[in-house]
């Protein structure tokens, strides 16, 4: 789906139940996608503020099923860190969301998340000594592992959604014409597209049932905004 | 079974398929358990042979046979073997069952030594000597050896139950099939109850696991 599309829906949805309903493409570039993107990311790694006491379960968590890995999978990337050999650091990618799993260098040896106050059980282990077994941690200057000197490790992460960009031009007081050039295509599959084009437009009060949605797009298809 | 086999094989039993990176009963933690599942299904075929054939022994495939062991000398006339683990306490000497020298130039092996009991070892001295063998005992991971020969350019061979060189997980466990199902149940008794502890999860300062 393009941003040409997903605009377009929004548009005849906001013009369908809203009085004089139009939503600029600013608001449409600047606030509402990224915060629409972002609650459904949220919702997708599993949304911690849905935990029940002593009950850390989401209604949907990352890795829960192969539906929702491939709903995330435009987002999962691959990299190598290189890892500060004395203090064991190595700085987020920049477009860094959450960890996937770690894995070494050489061979696909496990590198485990732990948390600090189990740090000191993991360092000192000799069923499992940290050399064999490294771990890290998450600080606020990046990853952080044990042993220090593990020199480089694998990282496949979720990273930040990309932003979704309507580019356009206008002249004047005409209405704004779709420039593809400047634009920014959703890497999202179409139905997860119809996910956030719900949550953006909840934004402006706009709240539809997803079969709703759905219907909207069918009629762009087929008739045209 | 290969000892890697086998402990895969335990995990995939405790977290019901392939455990993730998270899984805490990794490798070598079954792998600590390992010697106590063995001493357990051997010490179960020993009671077996006794209740079936009237008879103290542990089946042959329990055993494995070390080479190459050092052998220091500990005090005059006395010498001393590391043995790759402490053997399993039955039976007289059913833990360590043989050990022998061998000279590396010739490659002649000796006769087994003699094996004598803590008691023995009180009185033995004031007995005739025994032509031509070597007397030795055995305690914690050690054996000692009794003899007014230089043994230290000798190395050692001990047949001893064991499942093998725990250090080597690629080597065959040496558990006879219709044994695996007493080890299998005792890794899962213990390793689940490891994993179904309840855990502090909170970084409180406090040790527990429930709040009121």
């Amino acid at each position: 789906m393009t941003v040409n599309q997903v605009y377009e829906i929004m548009l005849y949805a906001a013009a369908k139940n809203l009085q004089q309903g139009y939503i600029s493409p600013d608001d449409f570039n600047n606030k509402l996608m990224p915060m629409a993107q972002d609650g459904y990311c949220d919702y997708l790694l599993g949304e911690y503020q849905k935990f029940q006491l002593q009950r850390p379960i989401a209604p949907v968590q990352f890795g829960q099923t192969e539906r929702i890995r491939q709903s995330l999978a435009p987002l999962i990337y691959n990299t190598v860190l290189p890892v500060n050999s004395t203090t064991g650091i190595s700085p987020f990618p920049s477009d860094y969301e959450e960890v996937d799993n770690m894995w070494g260098q050489y061979g696909f040896y496990n590198i485990r998340f732990i948390q600090q106050p189990r740090l000191q059980s993991f360092y000192r282990s000799t069923i499992d000594p940290i050399q064999q077994n490294p771990v890290y941690l998450l600080r606020q200057e990046g990853f952080q592992f044990y042993p220090e000197n593990i020199g480089y490790a694998n990282l496949s992460y979720v990273r930040k959604p990309p932003p979704i960009h309507w580019g356009y031009t206008q002249v004047g007081d005409e209405p704004p014409v779709y420039d593809p050039t400047t634009s920014q295509d959703p890497v999202w599959s179409e139905t997860d597209m119809m996910q956030i084009i719900v949550r953006a437009l909840a934004l402006i009060g706009v709240n539809l049932q997803f079969n709703v949605l759905l219907g909207y797009a069918s009629d762009i298809k087929n008739t045209g905004q | 079974m290969l000892r890697v086999t086998y402990i895969e094989q335990v995990r995939r039993l405790i977290y019901g398929g392939q455990p993730s990176s998270e899984a805490e009963i990794t490798v070598g933690l079954v792998n600590t358990w390992l010697p106590q599942a063995v001493g357990v299904a051997a010490k179960a075929c020993y009671k077996d042979a006794i209740a079936i054939d009237g008879i103290n022994y542990v089946n042959n495939s329990f055993y494995t046979t070390f080479k190459t062991l050092a052998i220091t000398e500990d005090e005059q006339f006395l010498w001393k073997v590391t043995l790759p683990e402490i053997p399993i306490g039955i039976g007289t000497s059913e833990g360590i069952s043989r050990l022998v020298l061998r000279d590396n130039e010739s490659r002649q092996l000796s006769q087994p030594i003699v094996w004598l009991s803590q008691n023995q070892l009180t009185y033995f001295q004031n007995m005739r000597t025994i032509p031509n063998k070597v007397l030795g005992y055995s305690e914690g991971i050690y054996v000692y050896l009794k003899s007014e020969l230089i043994l230290q350019d000798y190395t050692a061979q001990a047949t001893m139950i064991s499942g093998g060189l725990s250090t080597d997980l690629n080597s065959i466990l040496n558990v006879p099939a219709d044994y695996f199902p007493i080890m299998t149940e005792y890794l899962r008794v213990q390793l689940t109850g490891e994993r179904n502890t309840l855990k502090d999860v909170t970084n409180d300062g406090n040790d527990m696991v429930r709040t009121t």
